[in-house]
């Protein structure tokens, strides 16, 4: 259903991905923590290898609680799909796209 | 000279005073009351129970004043600032002056439209009566709470943190919303959904709680406004029946707006549910109690009875908003703990009796699913540490709140949805969140979403002081309350007192 | 006064006042002309409830203070009320639910 307007109502998305040039924005859903209060939101190059991703990203943010341990994060999703990414892999070639959720358990 | 009643001195006065336009088209003078698709036959069917004039009008308002103003002045003289119950209780109305009294200066701002634009006498008298109680709202708030910032970290840089700050983002965009729809949604938004559905909730616990709390001028000010707002929920009230009697093809719409607004006002009111139950040291309801009487009861018990009668059902996902009223409170204030970083109030982990009243008032989520964070959090204080959350949150597209409410039913697990829209994903904390997206995804892209600002380089830079800096957030303003300036200062006072 | 319907006396109304001696005088004319309210209190606030409908009328409260009351002065004690103003003029105030 169309905005009821006085005029044409046509507008960019505010966080349409070519604002952020090479990078993305990916959020990641610790699932089972309660510490955590919601998933946390990143700006990452869609050409970053996944395991950079974890190691400069995902894990500090986890850290916060300082129960995390990086070697018990399991059960990666990404959108609702599981998956087992390669360490070396890309965001891009992962799947892993702009606004993407992915979550993990431990 | 005869006495006119009140009903003769409203028709003389206020509704006589009126004319019709033969000079030029009233549409080209009303342009904006009829793109919105609702019917008006007969804008004389308008009720105004007050039966404003002018003359009355002015003659309380200016009453109103003075009492507040008397209060204001004895509380400066005598120091009144070292009377409080706790320095921390002032976090609540920091969050009200940040968050709260710039909507109060929008609302005068629309309301002065609506003064404006509407087409009839009666409704514009209200209008403007209303635009300038809002303007007094915002006005009595800024010069009682600025005694404060002559003391206490927090009051200062509030119209640039408004518009700014994470938190904030949240009661801005929803008013932001409201003034850029139609004349009659706005009315069913900001005079029905939020004012007489909900405010109530906000108001009265929080000048009761300022009461409890050792706060006169605050509860003062509350009283002031909020007798103003009994006339705000009437035209509130009054303009629902008006449209939803003036045509049928008018209740779908109405309807649909109630549904909208009801979750968009709730999902703010979130921010009282944690003010209440949390930043409150001494406490005079819950949360759920204040929602069980002032929403349950009297909204979904009668209102929504009395509203059958045109066919108007109670709002859509209503039942999420109830069951979830033994959470909200928690998960709304471990957030703000989270990330008090970053924000212009400080947070700390209840002391033991207010956990032993959390316990009793919530007993049937408090020790299982909240106590168990306050005491992690506690530890990891003990051992010189502080929780907070590294990183930001994902927001939801809608309410602009990070998206930390749970499933309904089960409270462990965050709620997530999504839609697209050309192409792009959109993130919503609620069912009620993205079924307003869905019907208008052209409005709700337009979001400025604060963490995605941030991303984009729009908010003084990448790292936390240089947005902190951005966003008016001083040393002493933020964090841990335990340590803070305003905490060691309340202790020198008291110290010294003592002497 | 209208009989009520079944259905409008499960219905409240209520009004919240400031606490003061305002407010003493107008909860003793409330109470005189409506036996049935349930009147408590919150910090700062005195809550009048009634099962049915509200009337506070101009003569009862100028009986209770010895002194002329006009009832507008009335939204100097309101902090708020749930119901509907179905009266307000120069003698009286009434809230109740609207009888369809």
């Amino acid at each position: 259903m169309p905005v009821k307007a006085i005029s044409n109502y046509s507008f960019e998305s505010r966080s349409r991905a070519e604002l952020y040039g090479d990078d993305q924005l990916v959020n990641v859903w610790w699932v089972n923590a309660p510490m955590m209060c919601a998933a946390a939101c990143f700006r990452a190059p869609r050409e970053m290898a996944w395991s950079d991703f974890l190691a400069a990203m995902v894990y500090p943010w986890a850290s916060s609680d300082p129960g995390f341990e990086a070697s018990r994060a399991s059960s990666w999703q990404v959108d609702g799909v599981g998956f087992s990414p390669d360490p070396s892999a890309t965001l891009a070639s992962l799947g892993v796209r702009h606004k993407s959720l992915v979550s993990f358990k431990s | 000279m005869a006495k006119l009643s009140m009903k003769e001195r409203y028709a003389a006065l206020t509704r006589d005073l009126d004319w019709d336009f033969d000079y030029v088209d009233s549409k080209e003078v009303f342009p904006y009351t009829t793109f919105e698709g609702i019917k008006i036959h007969d804008w004389s069917k308008w009720e105004d129970p007050f039966r404003l004039t002018v003359d009355s009008y002015f003659k309380y308002q200016a009453e109103k004043d003075r009492r507040l103003y008397a209060v204001l002045d004895s509380f400066a003289q005598s120091q009144g600032h070292l009377s409080l119950h706790e320095a921390r209780y002032l976090n609540a109305m920091k969050l009200f002056l940040q968050g709260v009294t710039p909507l109060e200066y929008a609302a005068h701002r629309h309301f002065a439209f609506l003064a404006r634009f509407l087409d009839s006498g009666g409704p514009r008298f209200a209008a403007l009566c209303q635009s300038i109680d809002e303007l007094r709202h915002a006005q009595t708030e800024i010069h009682t709470l600025s005694n404060y910032n002559k003391y206490y970290s927090g009051f200062h840089s509030w119209p640039k943190m408004h518009d700014r700050v994470w938190y904030l983002s949240v009661p801005k965009s929803f008013f932001d919303d409201a003034i850029s729809s139609g004349p009659f949604e706005f009315l069913t938004a900001i005079s029905f959904s939020f004012e007489y559905l909900l405010t109530n909730l906000l108001f009265v616990p929080f000048m009761s709680g300022a009461s409890f709390n050792g706060d006169l001028p605050t509860m003062t000010f509350g009283f002031s406004a909020q007798s103003d707002e009994s006339r705000h929920m009437t035209l509130g009230l009054e303009s629902i029946r008006f449209l939803l009697e003036q045509d049928p093809d008018n209740v779908p719409i109405v309807q649909g707006w109630i549904d909208k607004w009801f979750w968009r006002s709730y999902r703010v009111t979130a921010l009282v549910a944690g003010m209440m139950d949390y930043m409150l040291p001494r406490k005079v309801m819950s949360w759920k109690e204040a929602f069980e009487l002032y929403f349950e009861e009297q909204m979904m018990g009668s209102l929504f009875k009395d509203l059958a009668y045109y066919g108007i059902r109670p709002p859509a996902h209503v039942g999420d908003a109830i069951a979830e009223k033994e959470h909200l409170s928690h998960q709304v204030y471990w957030t703000l703990y989270s990330f008090s970083f970053a924000a212009a109030f400080t947070t700390t982990v209840p002391d033991p009796a207010e956990l032993e009243w959390l316990s009793q008032t919530y007993p049937e989520s408090f020790d299982k699913l909240y106590r168990p964070r306050w005491e992690r959090a506690a530890e990891i204080t003990e051992g010189g540490g502080r929780f907070f959350f590294q990183g930001l949150p994902q927001l939801c597209q809608v309410c602009q709140i990070p998206m930390l409410f749970t499933e309904p039913g089960d409270p462990t697990t965050i709620c997530q949805r999504h839609s697209n829209f050309n192409g792009e994903n959109f993130d919503f904390c609620s069912d009620g969140c993205k079924s307003i997206f869905d019907k208008e995804p052209e409005k709700y892209i337009q979001a400025w979403l604060p963490v995605h600002q941030i991303f984009q380089g729009n908010c003084g830079g990448p790292s936390v002081p240089e947005v902190l800096d951005w966003y008016g957030i001083q040393e002493g303003d933020n964090a841990e309350y335990l340590g803070s300036k305003d905490n060691l200062n309340w202790l020198s006072w008291h110290d010294d007192s003592a002497k | 006064m209208t009989s009520l319907s079944s259905e409008a006396s499960r219905a409240k109304v209520r009004v919240d006042l400031q606490d003061n001696d305002e407010t003493a005088i107008l909860v003793a004319a409330i109470r005189k002309d409506n036996p049935e309210v349930v009147v408590t209190h919150l910090p700062g606030i005195v809550k009048v409830t009634s099962p049915t409908e509200l009337v506070i009328r101009r003569e009862s409260v100028e009986a209770a203070s010895g002194k002329t009351w006009d009832p507008n002065e009335f939204q100097l004690q309101l902090v708020t009320y749930y119901g509907h103003f179905s009266t307000w003029d120069e003698d009286e105030i009434l809230i109740s639910w609207p009888k369809h």
